[in-house]
């Protein structure tokens, strides 16, 4: 896939609740390579490539959503309240813009300048103390172009350095574009058992949108793909890491809540092996995804969960490693492409 | 070029104080064609010379807008090819968080970086409480690995915060550098209209380097010229958010400094000219001004001094915010100012 699509998924704006415009593009973007797609009442994207057998159903599955904030209140001065819709640190709020609403409004939230912080101890405001300024005057402005409901993202522009990528969103813009590779690599060749695709919504507000897609679906096993931390920065130990830029993608053995069962963990690992993928094993146990609900959902569903590390991640703008995001394009085409299926235990 | 393309050129050219090569020939280059002469001082400052076009040269009049910009440079490398960085001017460890940077290496080249932000699930409960300082922030330069960092990169080497002009509302801009790149361009647009007037006085057109770190370049610009007058052309501190405080308002006009360092008698005839051709007018009074104003005012035997400036939200932030209303009235306001500039130095302030 060419870096022009991984440039407009990222770019693109949704925010949880409101990931239409990702959902229409990826659905522009495979939806003459699949044999079914639909959209659920939850808003997830579900792609079906027939396989060679129907005996078994396999689940690949990513986030459309990403943090951003939602606003919450319009002043009279024009200015914009809003709170954080997934987990932000309101530290990488200060002094950066922000995209509102389905016009794309551009706004910045601001902070008083360090020349009047003299003399006191000025800290980093809690997020419903900071402001969205889009150069409004009164609230009157903002008639008819920006409404109490609103989403807004952060407005940076994906771009490719050598082997690094730097934009926002890669939780999970990350994992939509693996799926989408995946699927651009079956149109030649048939998955070994009939694989659904599932882009889901409202990952980041609490797992909202992946249980719909378990129930609807009732796979035999699935395989969450991610965009994940990795906090392999100067300040930090190994042992805090998560995950290393450069090692390969990251398998997960235990999150919060799920532990992946022990042959599924194992399986995705001797895959790796096999096709001589480079990998790492997560560092760090916590943080959830949708395997936590994909997995406990109906009698349980083996669910693993493979990412591509990403730095920074929650903020305005993250890395990550190319040759580790292809590397995980690899590893999810031998899983869905396996001569032999998967013995699901 | 239009006003905002040439902003959005001059707020991206790296410019931090003391290293404003690069910024200083992006506004030669626009203003060559504009003016009879200039030059570069050996501090760095560029003196425009706009003679006098009645032939009646009475007086110097030097507007001065700083072209230098806050920022860092490199203070060390870590391994993992990770920097760390100092402060040049005062930046606002608060505002660093995720920001894009551009490093420029003493080879000429740029490398761009973000301001590395631990995510939230791996913070620890003390990590999340704790404030933002200079001594964590380190720098990822993107897509060089360790030894093509420290092949290419070293200790001193500047660094800037990367954001490009974004238009909001109204006639609202969003930008890095603003402070003090707004008054470049004011400077230029009137450099510009002084090839379509006449007028009496020499008028020199000053961008100074280093007014971030105390305006040496400003001082030394100001000894060569000998001014009977200066302007000082500038930002300040606009209503913001979370400051009770009663602050100039944007779109409200250009503020008319006032105290013991700027001349009662030019500010008087600004705030007539202002009334005359109707342009609002704000008024702000501070012993010190915190602007160029403060050197120029004592260089050599003393310079008769007035300070300008365009009310802007957010201070030293990626974010600082204008209105290119107030920068419009600004530049009127001054070509008013020079063209009602008739009288010789001595019979006008005398």
């Amino acid at each position: 896939m060419s870096e022009e699509v991984r440039k407009r998924l990222c770019e693109e704006i949704g925010v949880s609740g409101e990931e239409y415009r990702v959902r229409k593009m990826i659905k522009e973007e495979i939806g003459s390579f699949v044999d079914d797609i639909r959209i659920d009442k939850l808003g997830n994207l579900i792609a079906l490539k027939r396989g060679r057998s129907d005996e078994k159903k396999v689940l690949f599955l990513a986030h459309m959503d990403e943090v951003g904030l939602l606003i919450t209140g319009i002043e009279d001065n024009g200015l914009l309240r809003f709170t954080a819709v997934g987990g932000i640190d309101p530290k990488v709020l200060l002094s950066k813009r922000v995209l509102i609403g389905k016009d794309k409004i551009p706004g910045v939230i601001g902070f008083i300048p360090i020349h009047m912080q003299r003399g006191e101890e000025v800290k980093v405001p809690k997020i419903e103390d900071m402001r969205i300024d889009v150069g409004a005057s009164s609230n009157k402005d903002l008639e008819g172009k920006v409404e109490i409901g609103d989403t807004a993202g952060f407005s940076t522009q994906y771009e490719e350095v050598e082997k690094m990528a730097k934009g926002k969103a890669f939780d999970d813009r990350a994992g939509c574009s693996v799926l989408i590779e995946v699927i651009d690599a079956l149109s030649e060749q048939k998955p070994f058992f009939d694989t659904y695709f599932a882009f889901v919504t409202q990952e980041e507000t609490g797992l909202r949108g992946s249980g719909a897609v378990a129930y609807e679906i009732m796979p035999d096993i699935a395989f969450v793909f991610e965009g994940t931390t990795a906090g392999d920065n100067p300040e930090l130990e190994e042992e805090r890491w998560s995950t290393h830029l450069g090692e390969g993608p990251a398998i997960t053995a235990v999150h919060r809540g799920w532990v992946v069962p022990k042959w599924l963990f194992e399986y995705v690992i001797g895959m790796a092996e096999r096709e001589d993928i480079p990998y790492q094993i997560k560092r760090t146990t916590k943080g959830g995804t949708d395997a936590y609900r994909i997995g406990t959902s109906a009698r349980g569903i083996p669910s693993a969960v493979i990412s591509v590390p990403c730095r920074y991640i929650h903020s305005p703008v993250s890395l990550m490693n190319l040759e580790d995001y292809a590397n995980t394009v690899k590893l999810a085409k031998a899983i869905v492409n396996t001569e032999e299926g998967i013995n699901v235990r | 070029m239009e006003d905002i393309e040439l902003l959005d050129k001059l707020t991206s050219t790296p410019g931090v104080s003391g290293s404003e090569e690069k910024v200083a020939d992006v506004i030669i280059e626009e203003i060559k064609g504009l003016c009879d002469e200039y030059h570069t001082t050996p501090l760095g400052s560029v003196i425009a010379l706009k003679k006098s076009t009645s032939g009646r040269a009475k007086g110097k009049i030097e507007i001065s807008a700083h072209m230098d910009e806050i920022g860092f440079v490199v203070a060390k490398i870590e391994e993992g090819g990770y920097l760390r960085l100092a402060t040049v001017g005062g930046v606002d460890p608060k505002i660093l968080s995720s920001q894009e940077v551009t490093i420029i290496s003493h080879t000429g080249r740029e490398y761009k970086g973000v301001i590395g932000a631990l995510a939230p699930h791996l913070q620890t409960e003390k990590e999340r409480k704790e404030q933002p300082s200079h001594d964590t922030v380190f720098v990822d330069v993107i897509g060089l690995s360790e030894d093509e960092v420290r092949a290419n990169i070293r200790v001193g080497d500047t660094v800037t915060m990367h954001a490009p002009i974004l238009r909001l509302m109204k006639n609202r801009i969003v930008g890095k550098s603003l402070d003090d790149r707004i008054c470049v361009l004011a400077n230029i647009k009137l450099l510009r209209e002084l090839n379509k007037m006449i007028f009496d006085w020499d008028v020199y057109v000053v961008f100074s380097s280093q007014e971030e770190i105390g305006s040496p370049g400003a001082r030394t610009a100001t000894y060569e010229i000998e001014p009977d007058v200066g302007i000082a052309i500038d930002v300040t501190i606009g209503d913001i958010h979370g400051v009770k405080e009663k602050l100039p308002k944007l779109g409200k006009g250009p503020v008319l400094g006032l105290g013991p360092t700027c001349s009662p008698k030019i500010a008087g005839d600004i705030k007539k000219i202002a009334k005359e051709i109707n342009v609002p007018l704000q008024l702000e009074a501070s012993v010190r001004t915190g602007t160029d104003a403060d050197s120029m005012f004592l260089v050599g035997k003393g310079v008769p001094i007035a300070v300008l400036s365009i009310p802007l939200r957010h201070m030293h932030t990626t974010v600082e915010l204008i209105d290119m209303d107030d920068v419009n009235n600004l530049v009127r306001l001054l070509v008013e100012y020079i063209k009602q500039l008739d009288k010789t130095y001595e019979e006008a302030f005398l």
